[in-house]
């Protein structure tokens, strides 16, 4: 084995500028896999992370029919008690009960239909990052009774500033009339347009007194400490609710089906440019194989003249090629990694892509993953493709006869 | 020694040189192929996903181009409004370039059923000026369209069901009014629509203009006035037309409106260049392999070709003939794959088990990939130029070689 090895090494070299030519061609492709592949899995998991952080958490226990109707009356009773009690569980991180209703809200000068959801002050931040993005004023707290905190744009649609007084209108649980003067407190600014214009939040006590909640809650929110874990956390969970309570536990995927499905599609779409690309790449490799097999037919037949096998030939052959993808798969990982490394570190920006960031709660720099298996995934599937590549040039070898051959016939 | 050489007899001679090698130059070819099909093909999707993103973008209140008071799109109340057009402005609406205009305003409000209550967009169009054509996509599955003097409302299917009402139902209907009061009126739902993205059938309802300004208390006043052009070519001049003819209001193309949706328009060219541009460097490196191999392995008949009189102008040409020749077959070849595979799809993909993804983006849940003879040609170009760019030095050193040397080169 060992003169294999050193054969095809010789023979690589016997035509360095094609060897090098189809190497730097494998390395171009590693490079561009490894730096895409890593693009790609840094920003869904952000994507993934900041979309579910911005209201819905990772799971959401809600009474059977909420996610179809989500209406007052689909609640869960008892709502504050039992997410207390699944704080206490090991596997959950936050839990934050909420109300959630639509009602007009006026201003002195201006009325916005607006959905109005009520929190646990001390317990949404462990799963909403709104009360982050607070630009002025304050959260909610037991200090701010009858508080509201607006959207920037909702703010501004109301005229309302901190201080101001808000009028709400709308229609409680048990179809009573609902009705309260607020007090803004804060205005939150969360980057998404949607939600800044149509969101408002009050304290869940507030909410349940106004709209007639009594001790029920809409839905509760829930993370586990990565998203990963989501699955044990339920049920975790699972054996900790209340049984006879028409209540179930929703997961993330189905809380927000358009997520996976973006990303689903995403990936698909860049698939098919990676086989594109690797399959070019893997034509290069077949050529060159299929070069370096047609120009040494003499010597090939010499070779089998002297007694060694057909076998051994294919052989040789394979062991170049494998040596040459290696050179593609070591340089390229090499070179790969170390550009990947460098935007890991200090992230890209693509002009225009603020839009863009905001449609997919992503932030304006993305930082591609570093993981061995993005770094790997990519070039593996060039290697093996190459060496597959090498089949129909052996197939070539396999009927050669040592006189025609020699011949160069 | 300058005998002219007809340049078909290059040709000739590079056609047969191609096929001497059929292994190689198949394989070749078929890479190019392979390449260029793809480009197009993703190309084309990537435009038919673009152009379906713009037609939802706009399908709840459609319009080439549309005017809006200076503020309204930054906040969209009722206290930025505007008269029916009339004068200058008038006079542009009714030039040849507008097929057809009307006035709409489209205010947030609340809808509230016994039973439940949801904030939608509420808009209010003129049924004599704008029919259905406007809002064709929007397909009525109960009742039937208002006409001008209608005071009922249309509803999306979806928001019928969460607020648990139907057909005939009555609905109450809250807004700011124009004083900055609160105008409230109860309406019927005369009809609803359905369509294929849910959130447009949660978040807006259709009235007729006249019921709308008399719930506001705005009789006469309007917020948008979608023009539809004749033809998508002079909509940069009327554009500009409409703009001077009322300077203080917004005068913006469909494309501009949606900052996600023109940034992405902007943005394509860029993107398309640079994906045709890595495939192709890819590409390239197999290109120039394959031609200094069959440059090198020709060393000697090269050398034998100058010392019959051939001059190096003639080796290059005829190098770069068959990387033309190489080129147009791959090119032709693959643009053969694009156009069967593009004709198979012409009817459109069926994407709806991601169709909540597409949602999120702003598209239906079929695409339909949109072919422009622009890409066509951009791709061709590019992939025909860098192929020949890359031919230029093998042909370069071919033709430099010294006939005695390359004779007798083993």
């Amino acid at each position: 084995m060992p003169l294999t090895l050193s054969l095809a090494w010789r023979n690589l070299w016997r035509h360095s500028r094609r060897t090098w030519l189809t190497v730097s061609a494998m390395t171009l492709c590693n490079c561009i896999l490894i730096f895409m592949i890593s693009l790609q899995a840094g920003s869904y998991l952000t994507m993934l992370n900041n979309s579910l952080a911005v209201l819905s958490g990772h799971m959401q226990i809600q009474h059977t029919d909420y996610l179809e109707q989500a209406k007052p009356r689909n609640s869960i009773a008892h709502g504050i008690e039992l997410a207390a009690k699944l704080r206490q569980l090991p596997s959950v991180t936050h839990a934050a009960a909420r109300g959630v209703s639509f009602a007009l809200l006026t201003s002195q000068q201006r009325s916005k239909a607006m959905q109005v959801i009520g929190v646990e002050p001390e317990y949404e931040s462990g799963i909403s990052s709104i009360p982050g993005t607070l630009r002025t004023g304050q959260y909610l707290s037991s200090n701010t009774p009858n508080g509201l905190i607006l959207g920037r744009r909702s703010a501004k649609h109301l005229n309302a500033d901190i201080g101001s007084e808000v009028t709400l209108l709308g229609s409680g649980r048990d179809g009573s009339f609902a009705a309260s003067v607020l007090t803004v407190v804060g205005i939150v600014d969360s980057g998404m347009e949607e939600l800044d214009r149509n969101t408002v939040f009050i304290r869940l006590s507030d909410f349940q007194e106004i709209f007639a909640f009594e001790h029920h809650v809409s839905h509760i929110a829930i993370n586990s400490p990565n998203i990963f874990d989501a699955n044990a956390t339920m049920s975790a969970i699972a054996g900790n609710l209340p049984s006879n309570n028409n209540l179930r536990i929703v997961d993330w995927n189905t809380l927000m089906p358009g997520l996976k499905q973006a990303i689903t599609a995403d990936i698909a779409s860049a698939l098919f440019i990676y086989t594109i690309l690797i399959v070019v790449v893997i034509f290069s490799v077949l050529n060159n194989q299929l070069m370096a097999v047609l120009e040494r037919r003499k010597e090939y037949g010499i070779l089998l003249s002297l007694g060694i096998g057909h076998g051994r030939l294919i052989a040789l052959l394979f062991t170049e090629t494998a040596l040459l993808s290696m050179l593609g798969l070591g340089i390229g990982i090499f070179v790969g990694g170390i550009i990947n490394a460098y935007f890991a570190h200090y992230g890209i920006a693509f002009a225009g892509m603020e839009q863009m960031a905001e449609k997919f709660n992503l932030p304006s720099r993305i930082y591609p993953a570093q993981h061995l298996a993005t770094l790997l995934a990519g070039p593996l599937i060039v290697f093996i493709g190459s060496v597959f590549a090498t089949v129909y040039p052996a197939l070539k070898l396999r009927t050669l006869h040592p006189v025609t051959a020699r011949a160069g016939l | 020694m300058t005998a002219r050489l007809p340049i078909r007899y290059i040709f000739s001679m590079a056609w047969r040189n191609l096929w001497r090698n059929i292994e190689r130059s198949l394989v070749m070819i078929g890479a190019l192929a392979i390449a260029v099909a793809a480009m197009l093909f993703l190309i084309a999707m990537m435009r038919g996903l673009l152009n379906d993103m713009s037609e939802q973008n706009l399908r709840t209140l459609p319009g080439d181009i549309q005017i809006h008071p200076q503020g309204y799109l930054d906040d969209p109340s009722i206290e930025f409004r505007m008269p029916w057009p009339k004068s200058a402005l008038l006079n542009e609406l009714n030039s040849s370039f507008v097929e057809r205009w009307s006035g709409r305003i489209a205010v947030g409000a609340m809808i509230a059923s016994e039973r439940d209550a949801r904030g939608v967009n509420l808009i209010g169009y003129l049924p004599s000026r704008e029919g259905p054509s406007s809002f064709n996509e929007l397909s009525l599955n109960a009742g039937q369209w208002p006409d001008d003097n209608s005071q009922g409302v249309i509803v999306g299917a979806a928001l019928v069901d969460k607020l648990d009402t139907g057909l005939g139902k009555r609905v109450v209907l809250t807004s700011q009014s124009g004083d900055g009061d609160i105008a409230e009126i109860g309406a019927r739902i005369i009809g609803i629509y359905q369509t294929d993205m849910t959130s447009q059938e949660e978040g807006h309802v259709y009235i007729a203009l006249p019921a709308l300004q008399a719930m506001l208390g705005t009789p006469g006043a309007i917020q948008q006035i979608a023009i539809f052009s004749r033809g998508d070519g002079a909509l940069h001049t009327l554009q500009a037309q409409l703009q001077a003819a009322t300077p203080h209001s917004n005068v913006q193309r469909w494309d501009q409106l949606n900052s996600y949706l023109s940034a992405m328009l902007d943005n394509m060219d860029a993107i398309i260049s640079v994906l045709i541009i890595v495939m192709f460097v890819t590409l390239a490196f197999g290109l120039i392999n394959t031609l200094i191999m069959a440059i090198f392995e020709r060393v000697n008949e090269i050398g034998l070709m100058l010392a019959l009189g051939l001059t190096p102008r003639h080796i290059a040409t005829l190098i770069l003939a068959e990387t033309s020749v190489l080129l147009f077959l791959g090119l032709a070849l693959g643009d053969t794959i694009a156009a069967v595979a593009l004709l198979l799809l012409r009817n459109g993909i069926d994407l709806s088990a991601v169709a909540d993804g597409f949602a999120m983006i702003g598209a239906a849940a079929s695409l339909t990939p949109q072919f422009l003879w622009r890409d066509f040609w951009l791709c061709n170009g590019i992939v025909a130029s860098l192929g020949l760019l890359c031919s230029i030095l093998p042909a370069w050193r071919a033709a430099h070689y010294s006939p005695i040397e390359a004779i007798y080169r083993e």
